[in-house]
């Protein structure tokens, strides 16, 4: 039985997000079907971003290196209404924090945890998918970006050959090629035997991972969390050993890039001290000081108490002050 | 995001070296492995040796070999993708002489025999290297000594031509002429500001080359002025075959498709291309009546030169990547398959049998 409450909340209206999302899911899922997996995946995504990067290094002088940190940066803002759209997820997620915590302490049945929960989500106007669409959405395009990367970098002539069955026939594009493959200290069709790039990988793989994690709400969340913060850098620096250094320079521009939609949305709420293993452990581990009005409950309660009104941003921006009419 | 990553992979250098018969017919040169070059008995295809052994202190690792090696009664001579050019013995495969080209080896050598400029068998006195670096030098047959070096501004993929003047393109769309001393021989170089990477051909005064701007050229050897061109969808990378009794030359382009057009104006020659199943990067050749040409997944095709259409009832499929230039060896067909498998098809009945596998 949902609380009455509960069942008066207006159920949002799709935002022009939603559906540009809903859209571009349907379209791209229309086409793997019409033109089956591997020719749309192609068409799609591999050839015009391959093509996209042919044409921004020529746009530059030749330089691919600058065309890679350039492509990663439109394509960056091309997606920022996905990354937007998760970040605010996010922070949603993150303001609701305390009261989901009532939520865990209060109700041991997991069906009924559950519930609670539900109606909290419904209440306060947050999608819980808010966060994994939009990544999804990313990867996608991540992973077809990486696979263009490697196509075009190249690192042996039998890539060129391949090169060669994706490249749009216009004169402008082929000029590119072969493309310029030293950039600062790099080989970019090589993996980076200096160190440097792999460790600046890791360091801003830390930083975005950090900034942008949603709180955990259980202890094994918690340590599932702090495992994937220490974990994702590592890998991606044992990764990028052995991928061409265009890859990682994608990589590093992406992070910074996502930091800086981070501070963008967070703005000075942002606590740059999270990026302390420590002090993030500390404020994680700090016992939240329990609402003034809300009387001690005895577990399994039927009904939850009234808990002080908490003023909440939604995942769509607007804060919802209003007191809630409570039984 | 891990598993975004993990989609990528460095694309390691495979090499394409094609197979070469010795003069006296009774040793082929093949890579057998990635990195590796065989001397094989041409009777029964054993091996004779392989270099790297794997026994060398300090170790050699060859990464790839592109160029089809250059063989003449007593050594064999290759460049590496380890950005080294070995001169080996024909008889028991040791190096006599190694040389630092100062980046990797793509292109394959270039013989300069001597002053009569023969381009028939015998000895040789200089080989020619270019590397990735755009530097062509003329090294010492003897000792691998630098007699000339020449800079050709930018990377050189396609093999040079000697034939008393040296020709030599490179990616940035030059083509050169030089003097036996690496002088430059033309008042300008010939010019498409595009990459010319395919092994140059010369039939008669016409010098043939295919380049990533689609277009296949064809530049007077004597003044590099340029005759006629002929341009496709893809890249020509291919070395262009010419049969000069007919006048004709075959080339094979990335779009899958062989062209036959006249040496004279460069017109098409058959009603339409030939059209392969994947790009043909593999030079064709000519084994009697039947024209081979192996597209890039290892599908075998046998042709009429004059029309174009397939003579076998349907292609050998040889099921492994090609990308190697084959060789004429006995009548037979030699194909050398990505990875070192070696491939003998019969042109007349368009069978074939593996008889080398790595």
């Amino acid at each position: 039985m949902s609380a009455p409450g509960a069942a008066a909340a207006p159920r949002a209206r799709p935002s022009l997000g939603t559906m540009l999302m809903l859209g571009t899911i349907l379209f791209i899922a229309g086409a793997f079907v019409a033109m089956g997996p591997g020719v749309a995946w192609d068409t799609l995504f591999i050839n015009p971003l391959i093509n996209s990067l042919l044409l921004l290094t020529n746009a530059v002088g030749g330089q691919f290196g600058i065309a890679i940190i350039l492509f990663t940066i439109i394509l960056r803002v091309a997606t920022i209404p996905f990354t937007l759209r998760q970040l605010q997820s996010t922070r949603a997620m993150q303001e609701m924090q305390p009261r989901m915590q009532e939520i865990q302490k209060k109700y041991k049945d997991p069906k009924r945890r559950q519930e609670e929960t539900l109606k909290l989500y419904r209440e306060l106007g947050v999608n819980p998918l808010g966060c994994f669409m939009p990544m999804a959405i990313q990867m996608l395009v991540f992973i077809a970006l990486y696979r263009a990367l490697a196509f075009v970098v190249g690192g042996s002539p039998e890539s060129l050959v391949g090169l060669s069955q994706r490249v749009y026939p216009w004169t402008y594009l082929t000029q590119a090629i072969p493309l310029e493959q030293s950039f600062l200290w790099l080989e970019l069709g090589k993996p980076d035997r200096t160190y440097i790039l792999p460790l600046m990988v890791g360091a801003s793989t830390y930083i975005q991972t950090r900034l942008s994690a949603t709180p955990a709400t259980t202890p094994q969340q918690q340590q599932q969390q702090q495992m994937m913060t220490w974990m994702m850098p590592l890998v991606l620096v044992w990764i990028t050993l052995a991928l061409p250094s265009g890859v990682g320079v994608y990589w590093v521009v992406s992070n910074v890039f996502q930091v800086f939609a981070s501070y963008m949305v967070y703005g000075r709420r942002m606590s740059w001290r999270t990026l302390l293993p420590t002090a993030a452990a500390t404020e994680q581990q700090r016992p939240r000081p329990k609402p003034q009005s809300q009387p001690d409950v005895e577990e399994e309660a039927e009904e939850p108490a009234p808990s002080e009104p908490r003023e909440v941003r939604s995942a769509h921006g607007k804060r919802r002050g209003k007191r809630k009419k409570r039984r | 995001m891990l598993g975004a990553a993990a989609c990528v992979t460095q694309n390691n250098p495979q090499g394409w070296a094609g197979p070469v018969a010795s003069a006296d017919g009774k040793t082929l040169v093949a890579s057998t492995a990635k990195g590796k070059l065989s001397a094989l008995k041409t009777d029964d295809f054993s091996r004779v040796w392989t270099f790297p052994t794997g026994d060398e202190d300090p170790k050699i690792d060859l990464e790839a070999i592109y160029g089809t090696p250059l063989v003449d009664s007593t050594s064999v001579y290759f460049g590496a993708y380890d950005s080294s050019v070995y001169a080996l013995g024909l008889d028991d495969g040791k190096v006599r002489w190694r040389f630092d080209a100062g980046g990797p080896v793509i292109a394959g050598l270039a013989a300069i025999r001597g002053e009569s400029a023969s381009t028939g068998p015998g000895p040789v006195e200089a080989v020619l290297v270019a590397s990735e670096t755009g530097s062509v030098y003329a090294l010492d047959a003897a000792d691998g000594s630098v007699q000339w070096r020449f800079d050709a501004g930018d990377d050189v993929w396609g093999a040079p031509l000697s034939t008393g003047t040296i020709y030599v393109a490179s990616v940035n769309g030059k083509l050169f002429a030089l003097d036996g001393g690496g002088e430059p021989a033309w008042d300008e170089p010939f010019e498409t500001g595009h990459g010319l990477i395919s092994d140059l051909v010369l039939s008669g005064d016409t010098l043939l080359i295919g380049g990533i701007d689609r277009t296949l050229h064809a530049v007077d050897a004597q003044t590099g002025k340029g005759l006629w061109s002929f341009k496709t969808d893809n890249w020509f990378w291919g070395r262009p075959l010419v049969d000069d009794k007919g006048g004709t030359v075959y080339a094979p382009n990335l779009d899958g498709r062989l062209y036959a057009l006249s040496l004279a104006d460069g017109k098409p020659v058959w009603d339409a291309p030939f059209q392969a199943e994947e790009p043909l990067r593999s030079a064709a050749v000519l084994a009697g009546s039947v024209l081979v040409i192996v597209d890039r997944g290892g599908n075998v095709y046998g042709l009429d030169p004059k029309v174009g259409t397939l003579k076998w009832s349907a292609p050998a499929k040889l099921e492994k990547t090609v990308l190697a230039d084959p060789a004429l060896l006995g009548g037979k067909v030699i194909v050398s398959a990505e990875g070192g498998d070696l491939f003998s098809v019969d042109p007349a009945a368009g069978r074939f049998e593996k008889v080398v596998t790595k």
